[in-house]
């Protein structure tokens, strides 16, 4: 009598890069996605194991997840389930950094079935990689500003692992929501302290105190309030290899938190191991460019912001970017094939004209984007209704 | 007028009597102060009470207000059984509003019906898909009733259908009132049915009556005042609605290609369909779901001139004029001429098929849309010189962003204008020119544009001034300035839609000319396809010519660059409003103003209690009058202050949610206000209240063939995730009404959000720990859980069940209401099962069963179960055994008989059919009905046949065998404590049971004591069997002796009475022959 209509949702992208954000749109959008051209012409063709790592965590806290990886492993298909939560033990191996797994995570938390309760092992911090630390400062306040319920939401760091061999392990918990509220944060008010922790494990604690010297000398001169804690590790909350390095933060009167941080090379990594006061004067540097670049949240937490701000109910969300990354663009672009989502954005010296006089505030880059959208109208269909 | 001014007026007279100037007395009266104090606790208690009752009351639960500032018509359905004047009074409604008569109405028909209010009327048919599909979009329904009849069925479905659907607003209308001709008949049903109307809708439910009729219509004045009701009715948001976006559409357009329909007439068609969005915003390319077609995705959408604009709110008079007095309704016919994408219809009353479809010249549509001439347009031409650099304008050369004094902008500047100076002269070669230059290799690029150049020749040729040059490097965002939306959403995008973009990538510019765009360096690209994921936070998000600062590499040591920050910091300068000291300033003036504004009031009512004393300044009267009037109006603010305060405090939390929500919905809709149209469309998507055309492609041709404008066609947008399929499980209740049970695995069609479909709807309750148990029927008046394969809604979402759409049913036909609950991939609702086995083994504690399973695999399957005896031994699964085949090995915490039972109680998942139909109830042609699957018992019973004879179901009678009880063994111990009487008297003789032969030739050798004990013993029976023997001798003599006494005794006896007898018959015998004799002498 009638023919059976079916329309395509699924959605297929080439390459690896985006891996994580193609498998969590796809979760949460509910499209399958079929990735193909994975790494074809590396020696070591297909998908590593970090990616595979990544699919299996993704499996545990799925129900009805399908994942296809073809022979050569050159493909993915990735069917989606619904989104399960629960308490889930994972060991993320050596290859990244636990960052890389906690990223696609909490895009995830909020919309389980049951509330999120993870403990990953592995690898916390890992060099040139972004920091569990670093997710903990920056990631967790943006998530705040969307989700009011801040109970049980944390990041604890039960081990430190560093780079080969890992051995570290963190806790990570998160309540759900129905819906996420919107957010307006134009203000980014201004820096009022800086804090900072100086972590070493299996190595002289004095190195600690050689990264907290430069370190002050180089944010020395703005404020006063600077505080840096050491954190030594021994034994098994130490993890497997030894390293140090420094995080820091700063927060201003609005309760926006920029980080900059820096740690020595692994073992493996050719060249010279960098000197204490080296990493330390680099963790102040990158501080430095992160409040250079300015806006109301550090330039890492912008992919969690600009999913946010998507996933709202059909409410407005303003959101004050500093300057936009390649990550928080190929972001967009993802929200905009997986979601129709288009953001409004306005450059910062657009609306802001009188920043290019000499007299205007001092404020580091003007290169800022304010981000105006309308969320999707998404809420949570994975909650049970008793 | 003069005269006016000197007229001397009657001077008022105050009231001295009557009731309110009773009540000024007694109020007044008073002045006992202690007379009004607090008296009752209780009664203080029950006021507060009753206050904060009140209060709460008047809280709801708040949501965000979603109305438009455009709102599109409402929709009024009007709806009802057959033949109750539905049509009639939708024509007599369109002609109170257009003053005209109308043949034939087919379809939704929208009117201007005030300044701020249209309205889209639709008759809905006597059919329960339309019923449902109207209830879904209506935002008043019109429910006649014919009052000579009462109510019907389909009047009690319709409401059902509402209440499930969101309950829109219910209108009663009742008809054929006429028919009724006494009065006091007519005035109790009216009462009857008004409050048969109010038990179903909510009491004070608004019932019109239509009294009858003239000139086959309705009385004018009725339809009036029904009208007016439906003008200035308000109506509540409803959640489902205002979560999704809608169409009700009133006109629908075949784009196919005909020369494609030519070659194959049964061809997918291409199809656009017109309507106001109603509800949310409508994305482009969303998916959509159109009852009883499917789920579909947009291929286009476009925003429409209003064919039913509102008047100009400038003016100031009430009604419309003639001309403001819009009627729309091309399904109808109506309605003036409409511009549309493809061509312009101009209504000629039906004769609407020579619409032109194919795609016009762009040329001409460019034109079409010309607004300025062109060379006001030249004047405002920019050129881009780069793809991601921001269009450089003629008219304003480059002042605003070169404005440095510094030879390197000079230089610039020079540069610029050149740049200005060709897109003057702007031509294909420059084009062709410019678009070489773009998509050479990075490196040469780079040095042939502007500034950048300038900054590598420096760099190459100095080494001084290194300082500066970190300066410079700094200061180079002064040069292109990116526009970060085209960066975003333009420029790379055909990375990722390479087909579907390549069409709508030729714009066309300053209207004229094309641009075709240039494509990035593929190398590049795949570099970054490539790339490992994560590592790119900290990478500019453009490559090459161009990029953000902030991202590269700073010297902090450099002292100018470490004060670029320096007003980041606490300690660096504030902007005037935000400085905490400045503020801290006003705070402590407004601190100390106020409290000189108490002083103030306080003097000023010390003065009022003075005022009252005769001793009045001299002053003019005027003055005086004023100065009280703000007096009392100090006075009143203040009150209102103190009020304010107290009521702020007791609903702090509420207020300050409110005041979130609307500032929420205020920033929503204001938003986007300023842009243009077409990017506000991109980024909020159509709102709702425009007017739109929706394309969509491949639609089944049934669609076109029977479509019929007279059922709702309903377009409903999907949320992202809503496209999805899953297992939704629900709280359904069985319909009071309908009188059949549901059975699970029955088929049922559900009207569940936009869809309806049909599925497999499996019953189970749950247990209390949270355990879903399957149910074979739904219970009697109770909610229990129903689990379907459906898509997937959100949670709390309403939904009915029909059984069938195709039965003539007189019942009422809505089986089943409920709401979702929760949904899944997978979902276990399980039934009991109890597996039964034998020992075929007994050890001690461990024993061997059989019979319980099949195999051992099932074996492994249940390892570590419990297993229990009937006397309730427990135990568990071990391991299966090689052999019996499905026989394992099990222990117990005693040991249990050979003649247990041994049970495993268990649950079995019962499994969830993964059916689900769209009722596609659009594609059959108008009067047929949709014939989903059957249920098992309808098609019974439409074939006559019974339920399949399985003689494994049957019920047998149960064999039982007698009972034999078992020997009262009462243990040694106990019987020497039992009293004598109940003391086992002697032992039971125990036979021995061998055969005799085995019996006779069993050898018996004894132990030496038992021999010995064995030889006394037969000496002993030896002795005293002799000796019985001896006794038993004596005895028979004995006896002999005796015997012979006796027998001579008897003999002797014997003798004796045969003499005696003798005697005695002598005697007898004489006496005999005496009378004889004597008798015979007699009768001598």
């Amino acid at each position: 009598m009638t023919k059976k209509m079916e329309i395509s949702e699924e959605l297929r992208f080439e390459g690896c890069n985006l891996f994580r954000q193609r498998l969590i749109y796809s979760l949460l959008s509910g499209r399958p996605v079929t990735i193909i051209e994975i790494r074809p012409l590396d020696e070591d063709p297909g998908i590593k194991d970090h990616e595979v790592k990544l699919l299996g965590l993704l499996e545990r806290i799925t129900n009805g997840t399908k994942v296809v990886i073809s022979k050569t492993g050159t493909q993915v298909r990735f069917e989606p389930g619904m989104i399960h939560g629960g308490a889930v033990e994972f060991d993320c191996g050596s290859s990244r950094c636990i960052s890389y797994y906690l990223e696609a995570l909490l895009l995830l938390a909020p919309f389980c079935k049951t509330p999120l309760n993870v403990k990953l092992t592995g690898v916390t911090n890992a060099w040139k990689e972004i920091s569990v630390d670093a997710i903990r400062a920056t990631w967790l306040p943006i998530f705040n500003k969307f989700v009011l319920n801040d109970e049980n939401l944390s990041i604890k760091v039960n081990a430190r692992g560093f780079l080969p061999d890992g051995g570290g392990s963190i806790t990570f918990t998160s309540p759900i929501v129905k819906t996420l509220r919107p957010a307006q944060r134009e203000n980014p008010g201004k820096i009022c302290k800086i804090r900072g922790l100086a972590y070493v494990s299996k190595v002289s604690p004095s190195i600690a105190q050689r990264m907290i010297d430069a370190t002050k000398e180089m944010l020395r001169g703005y404020i006063a309030d600077v505080y840096i804690t050491v954190d030594q590790r021994k034994g098994a909350s130490g993890g497997n290899s030894p390293g140090f390095g420094i995080f820091l933060t700063a927060e201003t009167t609005e309760g926006v938190f920029y980080h900059g941080e820096a740690m020595s090379k692994p073992k493996y990594v050719e060249g010279d191991q960098l000197i204490p006061e080296d990493v330390g004067k680099n963790a102040a540097e990158a501080l430095l460019n992160e409040i250079y670049r300015g806006g109301c949240l550090d330039t890492s937490a912008q992919v969690l912001a600009a999913t946010f701000m998507t996933l709202t109910e059909k409410n407005v969300s303003k959101f004050l970017f500093g300057p936009l990354s390649l990550y928080t663009v190929q972001t967009l672009r993802n929200l905009k094939i997986f979601f129709e989502h288009t953001f409004k954005i306005d450059e910062w010296w657009k609306l802001h004209p009188e920043t290019e006089n000499e007299d205007a505030p001092k404020i580091g880059s003007t290169e800022k984007a304010l981000l105006t959208c309308i969320g999707v109208g998404y809420s949570n269909l994975n909650k049970v209704l008793l | 007028m003069d005269a006016s001014t000197t007229q001397s007026n009657k001077v008022h007279r105050a009231k001295k009597k009557g009731r309110k100037v009773k009540g000024k007395i007694e109020k007044n009266k008073g002045n006992n102060p202690k007379a009004f104090t607090f008296k009752s606790s209780v009664k203080a208690r029950k006021a507060i009470k009753r206050a904060a009752d009140i209060s709460e009351k008047k809280k709801h639960i708040l949501v965000v207000d979603r109305t438009p500032v455009e709102p599109p018509p409402i929709v009024v359905a009007i709806a009802g059984p057959s033949k109750v004047g539905k049509s009639t009074l939708m024509k007599c409604i369109i002609k109170h509003f257009v003053r005209q008569n109308l043949t034939e109405i087919k379809g939704p028909v929208s009117i201007v019906a005030g300044k701020r209010r249209r309205i889209t009327f639709i008759e809905v048919k006597n059919d329960i898909n339309c019923m449902i599909d109207a209830a879904k979009v209506a935002d008043l329904i019109l429910l006649m009733i014919d009052a000579s009849f009462g109510f019907e069925m389909e009047t009690f479905e319709l409401i059902n259908i509402c209440q499930v659907h969101g309950m829109p607003k219910i209108m009663g209308v009742l008809s054929h009132l006429d028919l009724i001709t006494k009065k006091d008949k007519l005035k109790e049903t009216k009462k009857i049915l008004k409050h048969r109307f109010w038990n179903e809708v909510y009491k004070g439910a608004k019932l019109f009556y239509l009294s009858g009729m003239i000139n086959e219509n309705y009385l004018r004045n009725e339809i009036k005042n029904l009208v007016r009701f439906i003008s200035v009715m308000k109506f509540h948001p409803m959640l489902w609605r205002d979560a999704h976006p809608y169409i009700l559409c009133d006109r629908m357009e075949d784009l196919t290609n005909p020369e494609l329909v030519r070659e194959n007439p049964n061809i997918d068609r291409n199809i656009s369909l017109y309507g106001w969005v109603r509800g949310s915003n409508l994305k482009n390319h969303s998916a959509i779901h159109i009852p009883g077609v499917g789920d579909l995705r947009i291929k286009d959408v476009s925003a429409l001139e209003d064919p039913c604009p509102l008047p100009d709110k400038l003016k100031a008079k009430r009604s419309l004029n003639e001309k403001e007095r819009v009627i729309y309704a091309p399904f109808s016919g109506l309605g003036g001429i409409v511009y549309d994408k493809d061509a312009i219809y101009i209504d000629t009353k039906g004769a609407q098929s020579f619409s032109k479809k194919h795609k016009r010249d762009e040329l001409v549509e460019a034109l079409e849309n010309v607004k300025e001439t062109i060379d006001s347009k030249m004047g405002k031409t920019s050129l881009q010189l780069l793809a991601n650099s921001a269009p450089v304008e003629a008219s304003d050369e480059s002042e605003e962003e070169f404005s440095d004094e510094s030879d390197l902008e000079m230089d610039e500047d020079e540069e610029e204008s050149e740049g200005s100076a060709l897109d003057s002269e702007l031509d294909d070669e420059d084009l062709k020119d410019l678009k070489q230059l773009e998509n050479g290799p990075p490196k040469r690029r780079l040095k042939s544009i502007e500034g950048y150049e300038f900054v590598e020749e420096n760099k190459s040729e100095t080494w001084f001034g290194l300082a500066d040059k970190a300066v410079d490097q700094y200061k180079m965002k002064k040069q292109k300035r990116i526009l970060l939306s085209r960066l975003v959403y333009t420029d790379e995008q055909d990375e990722n839609f390479d087909e579907s973009e390549s069409e709508g990538e030729s714009a066309l510019a300053g209207g004229l000319f094309k641009i075709s765009r240039h494509v990035d360096e593929a190398k590049n690209k795949r570099q970054l396809k490539d790339q490992e994921d994560g590592f790119h936070y900290l990478q500019p998000s453009t490559s090459g010519n161009s990029f953000l600062d902030g991202f590269k590499e700073m010297a902090w040591t450099n002292e100018e660059l470490r004060g670029s920050i320096r007003d980041c910091f606490v300690t660096g300068k504030w902007d005037a409003d935000e400085d905490e000291a400045n503020k801290l300033k006003d705070e402590l003036d407004e601190d100390i103003k106020e409290e000189d504004d108490e002083d103030m009031e306080l003097d000023e009512e010390d003065e009022d209690e003075n005022d009252e004393k005769p001793i009045k300044k001299v002053s003019s009267i005027k003055e005086t009058e004023e100065e009280a009037n703000e007096r009392r109006r100090k006075k009143k603010e203040k009150l209102k202050r103190m009020f304010d305060a107290e009521y702020d405090e007791t609903n702090e939390f509420y207020n300050s949610l409110k005041e979130e929500f609307d500032q929420q919905a205020k920033l929503n809709k204001s938003v986007f206000e300023d842009l243009d149209e077409s990017v506000r469309q991109e980024l909020e998507g159509f709102r709702s209240g425009l007017y739109v055309r929706i394309e969509i492609s491949n639609i089944p041709v049934e669609f076109v063939h029977n479509f019929d404008p007279t059922a709702p066609y309903v377009i409903g947008g999907l949320l992202p995730g809503e496209q999805n399929i899953g297992f939704v499980q629900t709280r359904i209740k069985k319909h009071r009404w309908y009188d059949r049970i549901l059975k699970s695995h029955d088929p049922l069609i559900i009207s569940c959000g936009w869809r309806r479909f049909q599925t497999v709807v499996v019953y189970s309750i749950q247990d209390h720990n949270m355990r879903q148990r399957f149910l074979k029927y739904t219970p009697q008046n109770m909610y229990c859980h129903g689990v379907f394969w459906a898509p997937i809604v959100a949670q709390n979402t309403g939904f009915l069940a029909v059984q069938s759409l195709d039965e003539n049913m007189k019942n009422f036909r809505i089986a089943a209401s409920g709401v979702v609950l929760n949904m899944d991939k997978s979902l276990q609702i399980v039934k009991k099962l109890k597996l039964v086995g034998h020992p075929h083994q007994v050890f001690k504690k461990t024993a061997f069963i059989k019979g319980m399973f099949n195999s051992s695999l099932e074996v492994a399957r249940f390892q570590g179960a419990g297993v229990r005896t009937v006397s309730g031994i427990r135990g568990i699964v071990k391991k299966s055994l090689r052999d019996p085949e499905g026989a394992f090995r099990a222990t117990f915490e005693d040991k249990i008989k050979m003649s247990d039972i041994i049970f495993l109680r268990s649950w079995a998942q019962v499994p969830v059919a993964k059916f689900y139909v769209p009722v596609t109830d659009k594609l059959l042609l108008s009067g047929t009905k949709w014939v989903g699957m059957k249920t098992v018992g309808r098609l019974r019973h439409e074939r006559g046949t019974k339920a399949e004879f399985k003689p494994d179901s049957l019920y047998k009678e149960v064999e039982r065998r007698p009972f034999v009880p078992g020997e009262l063994v009462i243990p040694k111990k106990l019987q020497k404590e039992l009293p004598y009487k109940l003391k086992p008297k002697a032992e039971p003789f125990k036979k021995d049971d061998r055969p005799e032969i085995i019996r006779k030739n069993t050898a018996v050798i004894l132990e030496p004591h038992e021999s010995k004990i064995h030889n006394l013993m037969e000496v002993l029976h030896t002795v005293s069997e002799d000796r019985r023997k001896k006794e038993r001798d004596a005895l028979g003599e004995r006896q002999n002796k005796h015997k012979k006494e006796v027998a001579k005794i008897d003999a002797r006896r014997m003798e004796k009475m045969k003499n005696t007898k003798k005697m005695v018959c002598r005697k007898l015998s004489k006496r005999e022959k005496t009378k004889l004799r004597k008798a015979i002498d007699s009768l001598k």
